[in-house]
């Protein structure tokens, strides 16, 4: 327990002060005359009396005299340093035990801090009081206060114990709903007695401060979709404000300060959860524009800014994040942060790391472009589906300006253009550093759209072309124009030669062509693997092909034998019944197997299958592997294959197991080819998953990544050797080798 | 428009088809275009000797021909006209392929063939007899002189 | 087991048959693509065969025989250049006019001599 009054001291004379002070001139024996030094000696013995007893005794008659020599002598200034040194000295004295305290447990030890502190007040006042005895003057009075305080100031601020103490006490009841505030008002009103307003003020605005923020974040914390401000301005002025008046005493104290402070809190909390809000848009839309209200200082602003930055790195611009997650935030952030500064400069600062992040991924230019074509539901960045679907509005800012006579450049600071307004499409193609990308992703899914049609309608393609052409120009879009245009083209031919066809022979009309110029369609259009069609399904293509030729001077067809879309039925003996959409190889094998079944040649080898159609082991074994597990076609021994009759040649096992639309289970009895097929279907997603988000991976590093993700439910996990992997992978067309690993082939 | 393309997809092509001594430089102007060559194996002409074509495409290129004629260059260090009895000392060049027997099927790539092997198989230390009537009269176009063909086996 | 083929989608493309060359000779683009003028290619961007057996886009073989310097020569032989008779000019509508016509542009040459 700390005293200030002590009772086994020794009392101070001037050989102590000497020992002390041995530099002090005014103690100097040398020039003190010896009647004035003994009438020094008679007043530090009446204060070393004073400042060790309660008892205030007036100073008697000696002493009196004493005083009366001194400050005939002029020496009621030096007296006046003596005091205050001897003051110096006790305080220091009894204080310098103060580490004992430490190992205190003091939090809930408010009474001891109170009685420390009530201590303090009444030593000043018994000091004071001496020293009025002393009959000091008012100016020597006030400089005497004053070099008390600091002594005691000394003792609170240089003690950390001491001023945690008195913050946690603070903390714990200032705010609280019980009484006890009495203690804090005989904290507060002694250490301004002491001359430390400005300490306590600080430390009730940093118990206030934190208080806020507790308060905000409970209230408000992960809530964004309602306005707070109005419910924390009442909360400040009914709650907050009537108890801080009494603790914070300065003028400049008034409640629009606290609302700021409030405010500040609210930002604080805000940012800290900047990442989650932006990725919440528009859900958070509230929070949003109460922020650009509450964010003032350019402080706030750089921490907002980095803040967002930093858990983007954390959070979103990593290899285990999802591209079309990434484009998702990335356009949050754009309309979010346009919000939160409408000039555009702090989303300037923001999405720079977004954008290059966004730039430097494979596939970002493939979910963009999907992103704008796809007008299904599913799409996940329907936005952009939307937006382009509103270009009609849209008009090339370009074209505007060459017409304004009052047209001025803009400043050389100025952002780019999405950065002003809102123009999601621009703000992804401006990633980019040219378009040219975007047009060659455009093709592909043009391509494999159009390529996919079975009627010849593009009016869709049409549609899309035209709002694609109002974004991106109509000079890029040569190719695609003569890719639609094909479809129509194609459309007319088929009409003409269908309307010359020799419908008693039924084989040419089930023939129809999209006829290509080539050069125009990218390289997916072409067949990766060609082979050699069934004589019956030449001889039909053929018979179209003349008839081309006579509408077509001069001009030849060539067929892609891979691509396109046959369309036929099976129909075996035990009444099983199918139809199905195959392409070409598959069609074209089973076509061979139907006409060797006439040849009574029950069956066939890969070998020889791979003879008669010049097709490639990978492209022969895949289109056998889906006729197995569709149950029409059986491997009766390894590499040798017939028709499934009936259903009786299966054994019981395989029964069971085989249904026409149950492709993506692996069934125990389904022999080698389908095994695998089947097996690279189930990992397939995870691995094309894998590729598209980390680009190029090596084949240890997908395996083990495999074994990790596959789900192992039904004792089915991942369970290929690493050779085995390599194999698959090897072989999987829709992969390829790049460098050391593997990478999406591009369609 | 036609020229341009033309022009374009010979540019492209040119950098893969020029022989080794035959070298393209493009200017900032996209119808001006130079071609430095060397004459090799010719004593003649010295080896280290560097000339320069200069080739101006006019908008009715390729079905006009196009402006031909040899250039000096104080800057690239170039400092010879080649010496031969078509070529004259102001740089112009009497080649018929240049003027009335110019074919659209000709090219860049045709025309620097061809004049670089009229240097290569030439065997006369000697400017045209007329060269110096010519280039005191002569207008700064080549191609608006109509020129006498002398010796055609040259 | 019955197999039946209801319909077949098939992918093809279309080029012009031409023996010797790829390019056309004024333009330098495939004949598969367009002159320089044209935006697509086949019917709008037919091909000429002459005599000679030098085929180039009809445009660009136009063009040049418009100018004085052509004197109506094939740019490849300088021959006179003619077209080939009948089916010369290989348009949409000529071929589906004569879609009963001889359509072997080796013979039946009809001696058309462009001149300029």
């Amino acid at each position: 327990m700390m005293t200030l009054s002590s009772s086994h001291q020794r009392p101070i004379d001037t050989a102590t002060l000497l020992n002390i002070f041995p530099n002090c001139s005014i103690i100097q024996e040398d020039y003190v005359p010896q009647s004035l030094n003994n009438d020094l000696n008679h007043i530090i013995e009446f204060i070393n009396y004073g400042l060790s007893h309660e008892i205030r005794d007036q100073p008697n008659n000696r002493v009196k005299q004493a005083l009366k020599s001194l400050f005939s002598n002029n020496m009621g200034g030096k007296l006046l340093d003596i005091y205050i040194d001897m003051i110096r000295q006790k305080v220091c004295h009894n204080n310098g035990g103060d580490d004992d305290h430490d190992d205190h447990d003091g939090d809930d030890d408010s009474s001891s801090i109170v009685s420390t502190v009530r201590t303090i007040g009444l030593n000043k006042d018994k000091f004071l009081h001496i020293a009025k005895q002393l009959q000091f003057n008012y100016i020597q009075i006030q400089i005497f206060e004053r070099s008390c305080n600091s002594v005691f100031q000394t003792i609170i601020q240089k003690n950390n114990y001491l001023s945690n103490q008195i913050s946690n006490l603070f903390k714990n009841k200032l705010f609280s709903k019980n009484d006890g505030k009495e203690d804090l008002l005989i904290i507060k009103s002694t250490l301004q007695y002491i001359g430390l307003k400005q300490h306590m003020n600080e430390i009730i605005i940093n118990v206030s401060i934190n208080y806020i923020y507790n308060f905000i974040n409970h209230n408000f914390g992960s809530r964004w979709e309602e306005p707070s401000m109005n419910i924390l301005a009442n909360w400040s002025s009914s709650v907050l404000y009537p108890t801080l008046t009494n603790f914070i005493t300065s003028d400049e104290f008034n409640i629009e300060i606290l609302n700021q402070l409030v405010k500040n809190e609210l930002v604080k909390l805000r940012t800290k959860e900047a990442f989650d809000i932006i990725v919440d848009y528009p859900d958070s839309l509230a929070t949003l524009k109460e922020l650009k209200y509450c964010i003032t200082t350019q402080k706030q602003r750089q921490h907002l800014v980095n803040t967002f930055i930093d858990s983007c790195n954390k959070r979103l611009l990593h290899a285990g994040a999802n591209t079309i997650d990434i484009i998702k935030c990335y356009l949050s952030t754009i309309k979010s942060f346009l919000i939160i500064d409408p000039r555009g400069v702090l989303l300037d600062k923001v999405c720079r790391p977004i954008r290059s992040y966004l730039k430097d991924r494979d596939d970002t230019i493939e979910k963009i472009v999907h992103g704008l074509l796809d007008d299904s539901e599913d799409n996940e960045l329907n936005d952009l589906a939307q937006e382009l679907r509103n270009s009609n509005d849209y008009i090339t800012p370009k074209i505007d300006d060459l017409n304004d006579l009052n047209w001025t450049p803009d400043p050389i600071d100025a952002l780019p253009d999405f950065r002003k307004g809102n123009d999601l499409i621009e703000s992804l193609i401006s990633i980019f550093d040219s378009k040219d990308i975007f047009i060659s992703e455009f093709m592909d899914v043009f391509c494999s759209d159009l390529l996919n049609l079975t009627d010849y309608n593009v009016t869709d393609a049409l549609l899309k072309l035209e709002l694609l052409k109002l974004r991106f120009g109509e000079r890029e879009f040569n190719s695609l124009d003569v890719m639609v245009k094909d479809l129509i083209e194609s459309k007319r031919i088929d009409h003409t030669i269908h309307l010359e066809l020799d419908e008693r022979n039924k084989d040419n009309g089930i023939f129809h062509s999209t006829v290509l110029s080539y050069l125009y369609w990218p390289n997916g259009a072409k067949s990766e693997e060609e082979f050699v069609l069934p004589t019956q399904l030449n001889n039909i293509f053929t018979n179209y092909c003349s008839h081309f030729e006579k509408l077509k001077q001069g001009r030849k067809l060539k067929l892609f034998s891979n691509k396109g879309n046959v369309e036929l039925d099976l129909e075996f003996d035990d009444n099983r019944k199918f139809t199905f959409n195959v392409s070409p190889d598959k069609a074209s094998i089973i076509h061979l197997f139907s006409s060797k079944e006439q040849e009574n040649i029950k069956e066939l080898s890969i070998d020889e299958i791979m003879n008669e159609l010049q097709m490639s082991e990978l492209l022969a074994k895949r289109a056998i592997a889906f006729w197995i597990k569709n149950q029409i076609l059986l491997e009766t021994k390894s590499g040798h294959y017939k028709i499934l009759n009936s259903l009786d040649e299966l054994s019981e096992k395989e029964k069971v197991g085989g249904t026409i639309n149950n492709y993506y289970s692996t069934e125990v009895g389904i022999k080698a080819d389908a095994e695998e097929e089947a097996v690279k279907l189930k990992y397939w997603p995870f691995i094309e998953g894998m590729l598209k988000n980390l680009g190029n991976m090596e084949l240890t590093k997908i395996h083990s990544f495999l074994k990790m993700v596959v789900p192992k439910d039904n004792g089915n996990g991942y369970n290929l050797s690493e050779k085995q992997l390599k194999e698959y992978l090897d072989n999987e067309v829709k992969v390829e080798i790049d460098g050391n690993g593997y990478k999406l082939a591009k369609r | 428009m036609f020229a341009t393309r033309r022009l374009l997809n010979e540019i492209k092509a040119l950098g893969k088809e020029l022989p080794e001594n035959l070298h393209l430089i493009q200017t900032s102007e996209l119808n001006k275009l130079y071609v430095d060559m060397k004459v090799l194996n010719n004593p003649i002409y010295s080896p280290e000797d560097i000339y320069r074509l200069q080739f101006i495409i006019g908008d009715e290129y390729p079905f006009e021909s196009p402006q031909v004629q040899f250039i000096l260059s104080r800057d690239d260090n170039i400092t010879k006209i080649p010496i031969h009895p078509h070529i004259y000392s102001n740089g112009h060049i009497c080649l018929d392929i240049l003027g009335d027997k110019w074919s659209p099927v000709q090219n860049i790539l045709s025309t620097s063939l061809s004049i670089h092997s009229m240097l290569c198989n030439n065997d006369r230390n000697e400017r045209p007899p007329d060269d110096e009537n010519y280039i005191s009269h002569a207008p700064s176009n080549p191609k608006k002189s109509s020129f006498y063909y002398h010796d055609d086996n040259v | 087991m019955k197999l039946t083929i209801k319909r077949w989608h098939a992918v093809t493309s279309w080029y012009w048959d031409i023996l010797n060359d790829e390019l056309c000779g004024i333009c330098r683009v495939s004949f598969d693509g367009t002159c320089p003028v044209c935006k697509y290619p086949g019917d709008e961007c037919p091909l000429v065969i002459g005599e000679c057996q030098h085929a180039f886009h009809m445009h660009c073989i136009l063009k040049w025989l418009e100018t004085d310097t052509s004197k109506g020569l094939c740019p490849m032989c300088r021959q006179a250049f003619k077209m080939n008779g009948g089916s010369d000019i290989l348009t949409n509508s000529a071929a589906e006019n004569d879609n009963n016509q001889n359509n072997n542009l080796g013979e039946n040459t009809a001696e058309i001599v462009m001149e300029r």
